[in-house]
């Protein structure tokens, strides 16, 4: 079997068993009841609540933890917006490599160094702070690990460097299936999390006033 | 170690529990730790284990080893843990101890975690194998043998109405009675908290000043008044229902088109927000807390005020209850702007208002009252930071907390609730 089939077939079978994996995690939560709020005469909609509650993530001055750390909301967006570009590469490398144009290259290589750089100090503060340690498993520590090498190797196969290449769609099938186990799982949750917080919150009246 | 059938017990509530709003908030938290600021504890103890996380994990650990794939697996990776002597005595210690339920950090988590549910399930799960702190138990107990939280007896109770009415007949030049007991056909019933009755008259002497003033149609219940419910404190969904069906019996047989209730912040979010979820049917009268009509008889002139009569300067603590869990977060600032010449707001406010620390039923938890008072230490730099002279606030329990944190601070700042305020304030009789 050529190396770029085997390529294609790790990635699309680690695709495949993440999407399984969480569609499986969807049937359990909407297998579970949803509480339903009947107090009568609402102060608010639901609806206006629920933009309020996505907006804020978009919209650090709204909240004070993000208003205060500044900082880490950056670091936040930096880290996630690396991410993601570097989920997107392990794409257009494998099925699309002519679009790398070289100013492509150059943008991708920025910010995939630029979120490796703030994955480290989410680590350092993670292992550092005694505050962060008490709320930290493995899981925490292995999960960021696992995104920081997934950055740096994805950082070497921008450079064309071969074994750089390999290892980074190695640890992309890896990633892929190990996500849905570990709290990277987070990001299919957290927009129900939203949800739910800007709807309580709204028919209460307490956020989403129009 | 709990003994099997306890431990089945428990994790049988947590997973009657489990809806999809509380499996959500186990998923979504990243251990970012941006949360921990919003908590009174830690911002004020500095205890790296009272970081709203940490406090949450108590039990989402438990969740995790009977809940979560990898957990069930590969238990230590995640942190998962069974439901022992040890996590028992964590659960213990954080639920009734060191989380007033408070949910600031719900408005400050990125990923929207409902740390509040978590904790609320975990003192569920502690109340069904009866781990409940004595204190709080036994007001939940003395409330549903006598339909209230002090055991005020019927008599005590008309002889403390009449005497108060008395005082105010003579105050407002009236004849009585000004606090209408059992009236039928009219449009508000109006619930009190029981320490109105028994310790502190001045605020039940002032409602009932202001409804009088405003001509309102009102009445008490002598067969329900008690405007608290502790198990909502004690999350035993049972006893909360029962105790929101007096509430709607008594309201039935009055008649009456809607139920107000006295300052009061855990009372209003319960009747207002949570009774008609227990009793799984809307109520057919509406529920308001007092803040809100005192709000419109300013607005539509049916009380008139004189804010010079209050020359100090006030400031406003929020009930959470009532403001980040309640919505009351207008109303009693244009009462303020209205009753008082000096209104300083305190930094943060409204919704981000930091917790008293008397909330989550603390008060009647004194097992707990040392790290209660070092919790409060932001809110007492806060009202400091104002150079205030009074505090209002709009609930019974921040009201006795504040006194307590006034005076171990050393702040010398008294504490009343904002009716007191208004009936200070209220011009009588009208002026020409």
């Amino acid at each position: 079997m050529k190396p770029a089939v085997l390529q294609h077939l790790t990635h699309e079978v680690g695709t495949a068993l993440l999407v399984l994996l969480y569609l499986l995690r969807l049937i359990v939560l909407f297998r579970r009841r949803q509480a339903r709020d009947i107090a009568s005469n609402p102060k608010g909609e639901i609806w206006h609540g629920t933009v309020d509650a996505f907006v804020t993530l978009v919209a650090p001055w709204k909240m004070e933890s993000t208003r205060k750390h500044w900082m880490r909301y950056v670091e936040f967006a930096v880290f996630h917006l690396g991410v993601f570009a570097n989920i997107t590469l392990s794409f257009v490398l494998a099925y699309a490599p002519d679009g790398l144009s070289m100013p492509v290259r150059r943008l991708a290589f920025a910010v995939l160094a630029a979120s490796l750089i703030a994955g480290g100090l989410r680590l350092y503060r993670r292992a550092y702070r005694a505050e962060m340690r008490v709320i930290s498993s493995p899981d925490d520590y292995v999960a960021l690990v696992m995104v920081l090498l997934f950055l740096l190797t994805g950082l070497m196969s921008l450079l064309d460097w071969g074994p750089g290449t390999i290892a980074y769609f190695v640890i992309a099938a890896f990633f892929l299936v190990y996500e849905p186990f570990s709290k990277i799982r987070h990001y299919i949750y957290y927009p129900f999390a939203r949800y739910f917080y800007g709807a309580a919150s709204a028919r209460r009246g307490v956020i989403g006033q129009y | 170690m709990p003994n099997p059938e306890e431990t089945t017990e428990a994790l049988r509530v947590l997973g009657q529990r489990l809806t999809r709003q509380l499996e959500t908030s186990m998923h979504a938290c990243t251990h970012c730790g941006l949360c921990n600021d919003a908590c009174h504890y830690y911002v004020s103890i500095r205890e790296p284990e009272l970081v709203p996380t940490y406090k949450a994990d108590r039990l989402r650990n438990v969740w995790k080893r009977n809940h979560d794939w990898l957990g069930q697996i590969w238990p230590w990776y995640v942190g998962a843990r069974q439901l022992d002597d040890e996590v028992i005595r964590q659960l213990w210690d954080t639920a009734w101890g060191s989380c007033t339920m408070c949910g600031r950090c719900v408005f400050n988590c990125p990923m929207g975690v409902d740390t509040r549910l978590i904790i609320s399930t975990a003192r569920a799960m502690l109340n069904a194998i009866g781990l409940v702190p004595e204190g709080l138990q036994q007001t939940v107990d003395v409330h549903l043998k006598t339909k209230n939280n002090m055991g005020v007896d019927d008599a005590d109770f008309r002889d403390t109405i009449q005497w108060l009415d008395e005082q105010l007949c003579d105050e407002l030049e009236v004849g009585g009675p000004v606090i209408p007991l059992d009236k039928q056909g009219v449009r508000v019933m109006y619930l009190v908290n029981p320490r109105e009755v028994k310790f502190h008259p001045l605020t039940l002497m002032a409602a009932a000043k202001i409804m009088f003033v405003a001509g309102e149609s009102w009445t008490m219940s002598t067969d329900y008044w008690d405007v608290t419910n502790y198990a909502f404190f004690s999350c035993d969904d049972v006893a909360a229902r029962q105790i929101g069906l007096w509430t709607l019996e008594a309201a039935a047989k009055l008649g009456v088109q809607e139920v107000w209730m006295s300052e009061c912040g855990h009372g209003y979010n319960a009747l207002r927000w949570e009774a008609e979820n227990w009793l799984g049917q809307p109520f057919p009268f509406r529920v308001r807390g007092f803040v809100e009509p005192m709000a419109e008889y300013i607005r539509d002139g049916r009380i008139l005020l004189d804010p010079t009569r209050n020359p100090l300067p006030v400031t406003y603590h929020d009930p959470c209850n009532q403001g980040r869990k309640g919505g009351i977060l207008k109303e009693p600032r244009y009462i303020l702007s209205k009753a008082a010449i000096d209104f300083r707001e305190m930094l943060p406010n409204r919704q981000n208002s930091y917790c008293c620390g008397g909330g989550g039923g603390m008060l009647s938890m004194t097992e707990f009252a040392q790290r209660r008072i070092a919790a409060s230490k932001i809110k007492a730099e806060q009202v400091k930071a104002t150079e205030a002279k009074i505090i209002i606030t709009s609930c019974h329990n921040c009201l006795d907390q504040l006194t307590e944190v006034s005076r171990r601070y050393g702040l010398g700042t008294p504490v009343k609730n904002l009716c007191e305020l208004v009936a200070d304030a209220i011009i009588w009789p009208p002026e020409p």
